[in-house]
This record gives structure tokens, sequence and C-alpha cells, in this order.
């Protein structure tokens, strides 16, 4: 079975590069994007993915207005937000993406993000997901 | 639709010059096709339309292939790396007649609005050739769409534009209108776009996405009141209003859609991502232009996400100065609640546009700009 590929989207260079090594160590094939923009130009041209893992604030659109115009126009990738914002209205804006996506409060342990990401990609792969 | 419209009755078939005036650079082999021909496929469409009236039949819904004798239609440009079709025919062994009780038949199929009736030139006479699918690249395939969503109806498109509609009589083309030209309108609908977060080169999109709206307005015939708000978040009364949870814009969805392309060397997943953005704008902007038949105004944020519809706007015992952008004098006591309680809207949220329908079908637009005083406002049918 090919590795299974996980996009993940931060502004802040340094946890974007810790959550991609600690995805890697999955054995997934990571690609990072730096924004908004970055985030959906790399699902056009290098998806699909089976697991997005983006964080809230980013410039050009968040990262949940980004997820939920993809979950608007059909996309069901799994995703996880990560966020260090306390509103609890971002835990019912990710409640809105469905069942396949984890809101992680910033700071988190590594050890959990990949568990949570394990957990996600292992249930793509039992349905045959996209 | 904004635009020019008609000031006498006429039947479909004054439709073909504007038809040839409009299309002919974009359909190909349209120039060879005799005025006949398509006279006949106007009033043939037409006059099945009227069937539709008994509530059993759905939308009719057309596409007029020329003498493409294609199965399938691929967007101009692409390759076997992009496999993504404008529009695939599902062909009868034998070619049916090109009648009103054939269309009105498989007007049952075209209910799905994906799936047109396929009318080709067979030996000099229209024909129906078969059912034909629209693909996820249909933004721009080279053919004539006739679609007649309720008696006395006709909407002409070609790929995912609209260009003539046809309503009971009259003839409204899509053409220089107060959303595209050079206006107060325009200017403030940028403003809306860019506030929203737009970049300058995808703008475009946000004023056809309003203009299309307007048109939606316009064509259901119960007349109506469409807010684009210059703000992101506007306020709106509680009382009898049915107000939205926050959804994907339709604004969020134009940027994703042109960030992702088109380019030369998008990838067919790219491809199809960027045209299920585009699908759902067309989807969104059908809806919230259904909801404008709804008593009461739908109100939309700047970024054209659905904040509120059915909102009963207020009319104080308020003089509201209006000025009429055209020559003519505008007495808004002459035109009703809706039209008053509009301009008060207006008057109290400068920046905002405000399109307000009556049952004819004609489209009034009203604004306060941000450094003015008064209301202007423009008639568009």
């Amino acid at each position: 079975m090919s590795s299974p590929r996980v996009l993940v989207a931060d502004d802040d260079p340094a946890v974007l590069e810790a959550v991609a090594d600690a995805i890697e160590d999955l054995g997934a094939d990571v690609v990072c994007a730096r924004s908004g923009a970055e985030l959906i130009e790399s699902f056009g041209e290098r998806g699909p993915f089976d697991l997005v893992i983006t964080d809230v604030s980013m410039p050009w659109m968040s990262g949940l207005q980004a997820m939920h115009s993809v979950r608007t126009a059909g996309l069901a990738t799994p995703v996880i937000v990560m966020t260090a914002l306390k509103e609890e209205r971002v835990a019912d804006q990710v409640r809105t993406l469905g069942r396949d996506a984890v809101l992680m409060r910033k700071p988190f342990a590594l050890a959990d993000l990949q568990q949570t990401a394990r957990t996600l990609l292992s249930s793509r792969t039992a349905t045959g997901g996209t | 639709m904004i635009g020019k419209r008609t000031t006498a009755h006429v039947f479909p078939e004054a439709l073909v010059p504007i038809l040839r005036e409009r299309l002919t650079s974009m359909v190909e082999g349209l120039a060879e096709i005799p005025d006949e021909v398509l006279v006949d496929l106007l009033m043939t469409v037409f006059f099945a339309g009227l069937e539709t009236h008994e509530g059993v039949y759905g939308p009719l819904r057309v596409v007029f292939l020329g003498r493409s004798e294609a199965d399938l239609v691929m967007p101009e440009g692409a390759d076997a790396s992009a496999p993504v079709y404008a529009l695939k025919v599902l062909r009868f062994e034998t070619a049916r007649p090109f009648s009103i009780p054939e269309l009105v038949k498989l007007g049952v199929a075209s209910a799905d609005d994906r799936l047109y009736s396929a009318a080709c030139v067979v030996d000099g006479r229209l024909a129906l050739i078969g059912l034909a699918r629209e693909g996820p690249s249909a933004d721009a395939d080279p053919f004539i769409k006739i679609v007649a969503s309720r008696p006395g109806s006709l909407s002409v498109r070609s790929g995912r534009s609209w260009h003539v509609e046809y309503e009971r009589g009259t003839i409204v083309t899509g053409g220089e209108d107060v959303v595209l030209t050079s206006s107060p309108v325009r200017h403030a609908l940028e403003l809306s776009a860019q506030a929203a977060g737009m970049e300058e080169e995808s703008v475009t999109g946000y004023l056809d996405a309003v203009r299309a709206l307007v048109a939606k307005l316009s064509a259901h015939g119960r007349g109506g009141i469409l807010v684009i708000s210059r703000e992101e978040q506007p306020t709106v009364p509680r009382t009898g209003s049915y107000r939205m949870a926050r959804d994907s814009s339709i604004t969020s969805m134009l940027r994703l859609a042109h960030r992702i392309g088109p380019r030369e060397d998008a990838t067919s997943y790219g491809f199809l991502l960027r045209s299920a953005f585009l699908t759902e704008v067309e989807r969104m902007v059908e809806e919230f232009g259904a909801l404008t038949a709804i008593d009461g105004a739908t109100v939309l944020s700047r970024g054209l996400a659905l904040v509120a519809f059915g909102v009963v706007l207020p009319v104080r015992s308020r003089t509201v100065e209006v000025a009429g952008a055209e020559t003519r004098p505008i007495d808004l006591e002459v035109r009703g609640t809706r039209h008053r309680a509009s301009a008060l809207y207006a008057a109290d949220h400068p920046g905002s546009v405000v399109f307000v329908a009556s049952e004819d079908g004609l489209v009034t637009c009203m604004l306060r700009e941000s450094d003015g005083e008064r209301v202007a406002v423009w008639h568009l049918g």
C-alpha cells in the first residue's frame, strides 16, 4: 500500500516543521503550506490528500474557511484543525466540518497529534475513502 | 437579467438576431444555421414549456448541437491528463422528431439541471438525437442551451453564462448595465468585493455573480428585495427573519477557484476541484436567487454569504431624499412599501446596494454612496 499523503498548513515555520516531521515519522508523504492560499494551491496542484492538518489563523484565508469551502465543494478529506484561539466558536466551526474533523488546541503533545492522525488515516483506509 | 429590455411584447422568434449577435463568435457553426431552424428551436421549446404548467413536469432543458457529431466534447486546450468533458452525448439509436410532445416527455429527465435534451440539424431539419450531460468543464462549451423553467419563459445560455432571458413577451439581454459599466453601483460592489478579500483580477467573477443573482430576482416574477451589504456581518431584525448560521460565501468559492487556476499546467485533480468550486457558486446563486421570492428582503454580506432571508425591512414615517441616476424623476410614494423600505435601508446603510424587483420583473437599484447624502436610484429594466 502506498504511503498516505498529508497536507500540513501553518504560517509559523517552527510549528509547520515540527508537525511535518511528526507526521513523516508515521510514514506519510507530507506537503507543507504556509498560508490559506498555499493550502488551496497545494490541494489543487498536488492533491488529493488522505489528511489535512491546518492552523486556523493564516494569511489570505483562514484554514477553517478554506476547509469549510472545500467541504462545501464536496471533498470529505479528514482534517485536524490546530489553534491557539480560545474562542468556543472555533469548536462549533470545526464540528460543522463533519465527523472526520478534529480540533486540537495548542499547545499539544506531538504524540497526541500523531495518535489522532493515525486514527483518521486508518479510518480512511478502512472505508476506502478518497 | 439586468440590461436592455425590449418595450414591445414579442414572440420568442425575435430572439434569433440577438442570438446571432451575441453567440456567433462563441457557438461553433451558428453562422451556417438558417434562421428558420433557430426559430423552430426557440418556438418549440417555448410552447413545450407551456406544457410544464400542470406542475407535473420539471423545467425543459435543450442543448442545440448544430451539426456537431461528437459524443464527447472536451474543453478547448484539454489534453489526455485532464479527462474532464464539457458535454457528453448519450445518443439514441435513431433520431426522434423535435416536437413538443417529445420535449415534454424528456423534460422529466432534464429536471436534473445537468441533463439536457440534445437537438441537432439532421438532413436540414431539427431532430432529437439523444440526451446530453453537462460535464465538469462546462464553463465554455460551444453550444446554445435553452431552458424553459416555467411557462412563458426562456433562458438562453452558452457554457455557464446567461446571454438572453425571455419572460412573458419581453426580452432582456445581458448587455451594458449598472453592475458592469462604470457607475457608482459597480464602484460600490468592487469596494465590497475587495473588502471581502477578492483579488483585483477576480472581481469580475464577483460582479458576474451579482448580475446572476439579480437576474434570478427579476425572473421569478414574485418581486423581492436583494441587499448586498457593505458589511461582513450585517445586523438584521430578529423578528420574522430567517437568520442563517455562518456558512461559506460565494466569494470564498470564487477565491479558491481563482487560486487554483485555470492554468495550462493544472492537474486533472486541480481542474476538478476548481470546477467543483465554480459549480457550488452556481448552486448558491440559484438558491439565494430562489430565496428572494419569499416575502421580505434577502440580505447577503459583502462576501456574498447568506445572512438572512424573509427580512422585514422597517418602513418608518421618514422622508428619504432620493435622486434619479437617470433623467426620470423618482417618486417612491407611488412605488409601494417594498420600494420605500428599500430606500430607507439604503439611506441608513451607505455603501450597501439594494436591488428591488416588482412582480413584473422590473428591477430598481438603490445606493447611498459612502460620502453621499442622497439615495441614488437606477431603473434596470
